[in-house]
């Protein structure tokens, strides 16, 4: 009889934040009250915990019964304090003995029968309370995979509230779990390797040798991508394969990528961390707060979801403008900040972009069979997208021609995935090594305003390489951006040539890569 | 304010012409046909029995006479004056006699450009060069070549201004530093389609942009057959380059058979309906555009007649230029048979892909090659 209280945990962002589940039963009219700016599903927890609490055969007494939620200013949502608060009104009412619950964690949701089942975000919270140093974190068995990721807590699976009164009571029951848990977890232990690449592969492309190449290098500098060409050419089959030759996550990616989408609610717990690069591909129809990010409580939207991985926006002049201005943070610094009344949340957003567009509303202006219907004005307001501040951070914008019926018949098979990955991966290493002998990583897209001089310096660009730049800058529209754009892509294939210096062909082939400038279709 | 305005009234043939022409901007337009009986002054001093008597429908005659009284010669120098607009009144030695041949002529023509340039114009051949705002591929290809042609031998080459084989035949003109004029369906100072000012201000530099309508005079569907009326008359002979069923250059080609002139037309694909106005044109017995250069040549010999006196200017100078390297001869051999892709490009030429990728780059931009469609590559501007 009187107060108990236990370590709950509220979402904010991508963060698991502490909450002190205090609850106090007193005599009094029989009633729960839930104090500390639950949500609406933290208030049903109410009805959830009841119920819950009488199929374990410990219906909570009926006295006046209060919960509150600290720090009490911070809102919480969801049904992931439903456990905490279970354990505590039961504690408060004497079903546990004292002190039991010092130096415990909980999260899940009880269900009216009494069982505890899985919720989101339990890599967020597994990773909090390890640094808070709990002694026992209780979480449903099937979200035992993703806190193994985590190794410096003792996450204990458990089934019901039954289960997890007895766990928290008696020191026996949570040695057979602990068992349980490590025999549950080798059963289900079917998770692949790093680096394995499911899904469609490279080699399944006749050809396009040419937006292939383009592919190879937007991965191996990381920079964003433009797939211009008809219906049918062959767009999303290329950018869908982007993944498949990116470098294989490391673990402390996978931990980003598994954080953001376990908190999104996507990834189900039980299948561990997220291995593969993911790809994001919404549609054009998708709202600014769907992109980015948002919600009163703030949920990461398809761009961060991406981290470490693709996001592919196709037709993408069909995308408001509203939700395309929304990416410019996003695109330039690897994360985003939403910020709504409840506060302000970061979420990280390091992904590549690849786009795919027509070259005009009716996708057959220039194609060789077809005939084109649109407006010339038509066709400029299509093409507006690429004057915005998305164009400015596309590095790449490369043309996809109409298959002929030639390359279809080309038996030759293209490389694979997993080979164009190790020439790749042999970049980005040549690309680390040069730039940690020149002192320290760099990039010259980072908008840090450089003497142009001064960068094709640090970028090792050679005399000849320089004068054609400085012939394209006079003879195109190519601006100062898109002056550092075509550096950027040339230094990435040196880089894929293993080549110290930049050479003329190299600014030659990324000046290829430039619509905007050689085919002056923003003009 | 009766008496000054009076006082100001046209007095000679020249602001009677700047006067009438000033009403053209909208639908006043019935005196224009008088202009092959009547001197502008006339017309302007013709009471409303005599212009009926002449012919003109009673309602014009009605709105001409009200909107007479409103017109100030003062007010029109001062518009051409602040917009730097020179009117070519009908009896000026500068108005282009082949214009006279219309049955409405216009009463003047107002010019933007240098006037040495506009006598350069009229002293030499000229061709009209027009089509479809929306070309294929193949269109502004050809549109391109024949105006590089032309340009080259020294013949004007006039146009349109608008999307397309009109925009295409001025920029190419004025790359290889031919003559260009356009002649448009607005005011001289009215850029249209507002997208083309920056082309229209290069026309201005290099030629002439002219129009019969005054300063300020927006554009309008209706106002663009007439101007290409303009366009067939002043041009010794039309090509049209590429029509589909309703294309306005379908127009300009009928107004210039009426006025005796040679048409050619640019052969397209029979399939879809794309080339139906020009393959129509062909049809029907217009002359047919073999190549570049033999209807350069077809076209002296047509219009020998109409161009005695006047002489080929020539091409002053060509773009400087560096020789070509021998990977970009072999790209640039490899692009000899018709549009490629950057991989045709690379099988074709025995070279790396980038390197392919890189060369089509830069000769694309030293006008050597040019973008035909998404990833396709041809020769020339």
């Amino acid at each position: 009889m009187g107060v108990a209280w236990v370590w709950g945990y509220a979402l904010l962002g991508t963060e698991a934040v502490p909450v002190r589940v205090e609850a106090h039963v007193r005599p009094g009219l029989p009633g729960m009250t839930i104090v500390g700016l639950p949500g609406v599903a933290v208030r049903e927890a109410r009805e959830r915990v009841r119920s819950g609490a009488s199929s374990a055969g410990m219906p909570l007494p009926a006295q006046r019964m209060t919960v509150n939620l600290s720090p009490a200013d911070l809102r919480k949502e969801g049904p992931g304090l439903d456990l905490p608060v279970a354990l505590a009104l039961l504690a408060a009412a004497g079903r546990l003995p004292a002190g039991a619950l010092d130096s415990i964690g909980a999260h899940g949701e009880v269900a009216l029968d009494g069982l505890v089942r899985p919720v989101r975000g339990v890599l967020s919270v597994a990773e909090t309370a390890g640094k808070m140093g709990v002694k026992i974190l209780l979480l449903p068995i099937t979200a035992l995979p993703e806190a193994a990721a985590v190794g410096h807590v003792d996450a204990l699976g458990v089934r019901s509230l039954a289960e997890a009164v007895a766990a928290v009571a008696d020191i026996r029951v949570r040695e057979r779990l602990r068992r349980r848990g490590r025999r549950w977890l080798r059963a289900r232990s079917t998770v692949p390797p790093h680096g394995d690449v499911h899904g469609p592969d490279m080699a399944e492309i006749a050809g396009h040798r040419h937006a292939k190449r383009a592919l190879e290098l937007a991965a191996a500098g990381g920079h964003h991508l433009l797939l211009l060409g008809s219906p049918g050419a062959g767009k999303t089959m290329l950018a869908r394969r982007v993944p498949s030759i990116l470098p294989p996550l490391t673990r402390d990616e996978s931990l980003e990528v598994t954080r953001i989408w376990s908190v999104a609610g996507l990834h189900p717990p039980e299948s561990g961390l997220i291995c593969s690069r993911p790809l994001r591909a919404p549609h054009h129809t998708a709202s600014r707060s769907a992109l980015v990010g948002g919600g009163s409580l703030p949920r990461p939207g398809e761009v961060s979801l991406a981290h470490r991985g693709v996001l592919f926006l196709d037709e993408l002049p069909e995308f408001s403008r509203d939700s395309v201005e929304a990416l410019r943070q996003p695109l330039e610094d690897g994360m985003v900040t939403v910020s709504r009344r409840s506060g302000s949340c970061t979420f990280q957003a390091a992904c590549t972009l690849v786009a795919a567009m027509n070259p005009c509303p009716c996708g057959f202006l220039g194609h060789p069979q077809r005939t084109c219907r649109c407006a010339a004005e038509a066709q400029q307001r299509y093409r507006q997208v690429l004057t915005g501040p998305l164009g400015d951070r596309i590095d790449i914008m490369v043309e996809v021609p109409p298959l002929t019926a030639l390359a279809l018949d080309e038996d030759v098979a293209g490389e694979s995935s997993a080979v164009i990955r190790t020439r790749v991966l042999a970049a980005r290493e040549f690309q680390i090594s040069r730039e940690t002998s020149a002192g320290g990583l760099f990039s010259p897209t980072n908008g840090a305003a450089r003497h142009p001089r001064l960068l094709e310096k640090r970028l090792c660009m050679s005399a000849a390489g320089s004068r054609l730049l400085r012939e394209a800058l006079v003879r195109s529209a190519l601006g100062g951006r898109g002056y550092v754009r075509v550096l950027a892509v040339s230094r990435t294939l040196a880089d894929l040539e293993g080549s110290a210096g930049i050479t003329q062909e190299h600014v030659a082939e990324a000046l290829a890569l430039r619509l905007d400038v050689v085919a002056g279709i923003l003009a | 304010m009766v008496a000054p305005v009076t006082a100001l009234r046209p007095s000679c043939d020249e602001e009677a012409a700047l006067a009438l022409s000033w009403m053209s901007a909208d639908a006043s337009r019935g005196h224009l046909p008088l202009l092959h009986e009547h001197t502008p002054l006339e017309i302007w001093r013709a009471g409303a029995a005599e212009l009926r008597m002449w012919g003109c429908r009673h309602d014009w005659v009605a709105r001409f006479s009200e909107r007479r009284h409103a017109f100030s010669p003062l007010e029109a120098l001062a518009v051409l004056a602040r917009s730097r607009v020179e009117f070519i009144s009908w009896d000026s030695p500068r108005y282009p006699p082949q214009l006279r041949m219309l049955f409405d002529p216009p009463v003047g023509l107002y010019l933007r450009g240098e006037m040495a340039a506009w006598d350069t114009v009229c002293s030499m051949p000229r061709v009209t060069i027009v089509g479809t705002r929306t070309p294929t591929a193949y269109g502004l290809a050809a549109a391109a070549a024949l105006a590089a042609a032309f340009a080259d031998a020294g013949v004007a080459v006039l146009s349109g201004l608008a999307y397309g084989v009109d925009a295409r035949a001025h920029e190419i003109a004025l790359a290889s530093e031919g003559m260009t004029v356009a002649v448009l369906g607005s005011g001289p100072d009215v850029p249209y389609p507002m997208r083309h000012r920056h082309l229209m201000s290069r026309v201005i530099q290099s030629g002439a942009v002219i129009s019969e309508l005054p300063p300020g005079t927006k554009a309008a569907p209706w106002l663009f057959p007439l101007r290409n009326r303009i366009l067939a008359a002043l041009g010794d002979a039309v090509v049209v380059v590429q029509a589909g069923e309703r294309s306005g250059a379908n127009i300009t080609a009928d107004r210039a058979l009426e006025l005796g002139r040679e048409v050619f037309a640019v052969p397209g694909s029979i399939l879809g309906d794309s080339h139906i106005g020009t393959n129509r044109l062909i049809q029907q017995g217009a002359a047919i555009c073999l190549s570049p250069l033999q209807t350069v040549q077809d076209f002296h010999e047509a219009t020998r007649m109409l161009t005695i006196g006047r002489e080929s200017v020539g091409r002053q100078s060509a773009r400087p230029s560096e020789p070509p390297t021998a990977t970009e001869g072999l790209v640039m051999l490899a692009l000899g048979g018709g549009p490629r892709t950057v991989d045709e490009v690379s099988e074709a030429a025995g070279i790396s892909l980038g390197e392919a990728a890189g060369v089509l780059a830069v000769l694309e931009l030293r006008g050597r090659a040019r973008r035909v469609g998404p990833g396709r590559f041809a020769l020339g501007p």
